[in-house]
């Protein structure tokens, strides 16, 4: 595993990362203003993903991970801001772009599928003419014009004679241009049948399709860096399987980087390279999963391992970690975990303890031995 | 139950307050109602002049301290006259929103939670009045039964009372998905008990609201109507019927007409920004 | 297929809805009076007495209520709405060449409506809560909240009188040769027939009664769009668009707008029927010879057959134009399979 992370051991201060890094992420803070008070999304978050690496971000509900993902491809919602840090991609910082040097980025470098496949699709728009549009804009690579993008002057390979009459007035067939390009996208991310699946609209298609889709929009663009937010928690388990047996495939394939993040701790260790653990907006633990897996150091990250449900052992209760979350409008001092910890010590409740390296893949943020 | 009108009434200036658009508005129909129920009580004495007096003034005299609107051809108050359709307006526009929204309501509620054929007829019908043009067919109903307040009012009724059906029904549906109107149901409540105890009484807020953004068209359609000469006859003064009869008089004495024809932009104004307000304040709550 | 069931669901709706107009008219010319010869023709019943005798044999009013009713229906598919007598003619050739002349100021109305409204609420959304959307809020409101008449009143004061740009009223000036009666819109005719000077009047004439009606009703494209657009814009493909790559404007016209003007596609057959309605009182204070003055003048003349037969006609038009705008929105939008 290549080194993410350099520090002295027993450092107290925020550790430095370097190595063959695609994406870096330094001292990253994100806050949600709101007329109740500022959440601290995300509190000096340190993480890098890899060459090639499959990442996954484990966490739950509300502890920054799409936060997370949504910075680095700097789409967050307005009342989010990023009031600290630095995300360097191979070394250029794009905090510091404007929006037209971003938009330069996303989809060529960084590209991103989310959640829900068929809110994310537009309605009115085949799945053809969508990923012909993500190949125009890889095509015309800093500035997409309207212009390319609305070139549609090949055959139509529709099937209905209605559809052939209205297309015209519904300026399809966008993929006319693109056509084979499209079709061999679509094969790329496995899809049976590709002719039939491009003149489809997105409510046509099943959830497994539309996310496959999702992902051919991506990757057709050949990115360095594949974000993926929660793709499989809207998917059935069957399906889920494949999308996850199709990502990792086209890891290889492709030569990307994968930033997944789920809630589910299963799921990831399934695919994923490295895990990192998230808790209340900080990175608790990184790891590759066998060390997550075979010694977890972090008392939030055994927690969620203990409460994996598993038939190999002999339990009558589910367990559960207790108590809540607190209320992220405020930040506490010291460690933000304590509160639930069985272990808490006074001087975790001190000092918010920095990622300590145990090892050159693996990092916890724990003051405890 | 005096309290509990209280409490809606305070909640309900709470709501209008919040936002400009909403003070503002509910200031001019506050400022209209006021108005017609002091004119409606009150008659010629709370007016300046004598609205059908004829030369109280100059004739044709332009706005003054004196004459707030001018007079007209034979002297009248324009300031008094138009004071004095006020009610009228009022009058009439709460007739057919009332009219329409009782039987609208009731229709429509009574219609969603019976379903099948009842449903289906009364869907045929909304949508065939629907289709047709309001104002149109307004007069067509109206020139039938004979020009006249009375008439027109029915012809209105007439037009008025699918859309509140429609949206009745469309609440109600909505409405009958909730768990305690199956219990009402499994209590033993008849039909028409459960739409009269339970459904119409959760309907009502969204219903009162939409009449309140209506009482703008209602006023809008009548002052067209008005103004063809169909609803109130003279002597009898009328914001519409004014602008019609003084119309020719605009390149000499533009007061006439405009002050009118402003009047009712003013009033609908009113009535619009109540209802932007008060559905922005309950958008920004959700 | 699943949409041609659906247009032909439409379309047996609209059919539906013409029969259920002509038996609303008809039942309303016939509680005119138990006459049903002073009922259609009122006054003319005893100045013409030949027509009355036509008028008897053809629609057979001397028949019992269904047998006239057959007959009425008969008389309307073939176009036949009765004698006009405020015009001294039948009704029908009245419309015949009033009617092409409202069309003229309603369709110029609807694209002023269109090209004021759009843009206004795409600006509106833009600054949301800002100035520029107050301002517009303003402007729309006093628009669709005046009366008709007032506007028309206002524009003729504005235009006519104090900058003395556009003529008072009327179709055509009196100096100006006509052209020759082809299609019956005046301003086609004088295109086709490269008669520019008619053109160039005409166009004149219809601008500050369009303009009327175009401002009256503005107002409700610019309120649909504001809210269609912002709700467009929080939804996930637009994120899923910028996600891609794509420019603002990409992402704004192809995407956001698309999908957000469905909405006015819906609005635009209200907004018709609004500028028909509106159409009555604009012609009448410009004096424009189109459908709507003919109406105004036959309920001043209590001309029921012509009040009846224009009833039917504006009910038609706007029925067609609905089932227009459902077409227009089956196509537009691929979720509509049924």
């Amino acid at each position: 595993m290549p080194s993410n992370l350099t520090c002295e051991p027993g450092d107290k201060e925020t550790a430095e990362w370097a190595g063959d890094i695609i994406v870096d992420v330094k001292d990253l803070s994100v806050v949600y203003r709101s007329s109740l008070g500022n959440v601290r999304a995300l509190d000096r978050v340190n993480i890098g993903i890899g060459k090639n690496k499959f990442v996954a971000v484990v966490g739950e509900s509300g502890c920054g991970k799409s936060t997370l993902a949504l910075s680095i491809i700097r789409l967050l919602p307005t009342p989010a801001e990023i009031v600290d840090g630095k995300i360097l991609l191979k070394g250029k910082s794009l905090l510091e772009l404007d929006d037209r040097e971003m938009i330069a980025y996303r989809g060529t470098e960084i590209a991103m599928v989310f959640q829900e496949p068929l809110s994310s699709l537009n309605p009115v728009y085949t799945a053809g003419d969508q990923v012909a549009e993500a190949i125009a804009v890889r095509e015309s690579r800093i500035k997409p014009s309207i212009d390319r993008v609305y070139s549609y002057d090949k055959p139509n390979l529709d099937h209905s004679p209605w559809r052939r009459f209205t297309s015209k007035l519904r300026r399809r067939g966008a993929y006319g241009e693109y056509a084979d390009e499209v079709i061999e996208t679509l094969k790329l991310v496995r899809i049976p049948d590709p002719e039939q699946v491009v003149n489809r609209y997105p409510f046509e298609l099943s959830g497994g399709m539309r996310q496959r889709v999702m992902i051919a929009m991506a990757l057709s663009e050949r990115p360095s860096l594949l974000i993926a937010d929660e793709p499989t928690s809207a998917i059935d388990v069957t399906t889920q399987a494949q999308v996850l047996k199709l990502m990792k495939n086209l890891m290889d394939e492709v030569k990307t980087s994968i930033l997944f993040i789920t809630h589910d701790l299963a799921v990831a260790s399934q695919v994923a390279d490295e895990l990192a653990v998230m808790y209340a907006g900080d990175i608790v633990e990184f790891g590759t999963v066998y060390e997550i897996f075979s010694e977890p150091r972090h008392p939030y990250t055994k927690g969620l391992l203990s409460c994996i449900p598993s038939k190999f052992k002999d339990e009558e209760k589910l367990q559960s970690i207790p108590g809540t979350v607190f209320d992220l409008r405020t930040t506490p001092r010291g460690c933000k975990f304590a509160p639930r910890c069985p272990d808490a010590k006074d001087v975790c409740k001190k000092d918010k303890p920095a990622l300590r390296r145990l090892s050159p893949s693996h990092f916890v943020a724990c003051e405890l031995p | 139950m005096i309290s509990m009108i209280k409490d809606k009434i305070a909640g309900f200036l709470k709501i209008v307050n919040s936002n400009v658009s909403g003070r503002v508005g509910f200031i001019v129909v506050a400022g209209f109602i006021l108005i017609s129920l002091i004119v409606a009580v009150g008659g010629y004495s709370v007016l300046p002049y004598n609205p059908i007096k004829q030369n109280v003034g100059p004739p044709f005299e332009p706005p003054t301290w004196k004459h707030f609107f001018g007079t007209d051809r034979v002297g009248r108050d324009l300031f008094s006259r138009v004071i004095y359709a006020t009610p009228n307006a009022l009058l009439i526009s709460i007739m057919i929103i009332g009219s329409a929204l009782l039987i609208g309501t009731l229709l429509g509620s009574f219609s969603a939670y019976q379903g099948a054929i009842i449903d289906d007829i009364l869907m045929r019908i909304t949508d065939l009045i629907f289709a047709l043009p309001s104002l149109i067919m307004a007069i067509a109903i109206s020139v039938t039964l004979g020009p006249g307040v009375i008439n027109m009012m029915y012809a209105l009724m007439i037009m008025w009372w699918p859309a509140y059906a429609r949206m009745a029904r469309g609440e109600a549906l909505r409405v009958s998905q909730y768990d305690f109107i199956e219990a009402a149901r499994a209590a033993g409540l008849s039909s028409s008990k459960i739409v009269l105890k339970h459904i119409i009484p959760n309907i009502m807020t969204t219903m009162i609201i939409y009449a309140t953004i209506d009482f703008g068209q209602v006023i809008m359609v009548y002052a067209g109507l008005s103004y063809l000469g169909l609803s109130v006859q003279p002597p009898m003064p009328d914001w519409g019927a004014m602008v019609n009869s003084y119309q020719g008089y605009l390149l000499a004495a533009p007061w006439l007409p405009l002050f009118p024809g402003a009047v009712i932009a003013l009033v609908v104004v009113g009535f619009g920004l109540l209802g932007d307000g008060v559905r922005d304040a309950i958008e920004s709550h959700l | 297929m699943g949409r041609l069931f659906y247009i032909a669901k439409r379309l047996f709706m609209a059919i539906f809805v013409f029969f259920g107009v002509a038996l609303i008219t008809f039942v309303l010319s016939n509680s005119l009076s138990d006459n049903p010869l002073v009922a259609w023709l009122g006054k003319a019943a005893s100045m013409h007495p030949e027509i009355a005798q036509a008028y008897t044999e053809r629609f057979h009013l001397n028949d019992p209520v269904y047998v006239r009713f057959y007959y009425y229906i008969v008389g309307i598919l073939q176009g036949d709405f009765g004698f006009s007598w405020s015009r001294h003619t039948y009704v029908s050739e009245v419309i015949m060449k009033t009617l092409p002349n409202t069309i003229q100021i309603v369709f110029f109305a609807f694209l002023i409506t269109l090209a004021l409204g759009i843009p206004l609420g795409i600006i509106s959304c833009r600054y949301y809560n800002k100035v520029p959307d107050y301002g517009i809020r303003a402007f729309y409101l006093a628009g669709i909240s005046s009366p008709a008449f007032l506007i028309a009143l206002l524009l003729l004061m504005i235009f006519s009188f104090y900058f003395r740009l556009l003529p008072t009223g009327g179709l055509i000036s009196l100096g100006i040769p006509r052209p020759t009666t082809r299609t019956g819109f005046i301003i086609l005719d004088s295109l086709l027939q490269r008669n520019w000077v008619a053109f160039g009047d005409t166009i004149r004439h219809v601008l500050m009664p369009s303009l009327a009606l175009a401002l009256g009703n503005f107002g409700y494209v610019v309120r649909v769009l504001r809210s269609s657009l912002l709700e467009v814009l929080q939804k996930n493909y637009i994120r899923t668009a910028r996600a891609k790559g794509l420019g603002e404007r990409s992402v704004f016209l192809k995407h956001a707008l698309r999908n957000a003007l469905m909405p006015v596609v819906t609005l635009a057959s209200l907004i018709l029927a609004w500028l028909m309605g509106s159409t009555l009182f604009v012609e009448n204070i410009f004096s424009y010879p189109g459908i709507g003055q003919y109406l105004v003048q036959a309920i001043g003349y209590l001309d029921y057959a012509a009040i009846i037969g224009i009833t039917l006609v504006f009910t038609t038009v706007v029925v067609v134009a609905n089932l227009a705008a459902d077409i227009l929105y089956t196509i537009l939008n691929p979720e509509i399979q049924l």
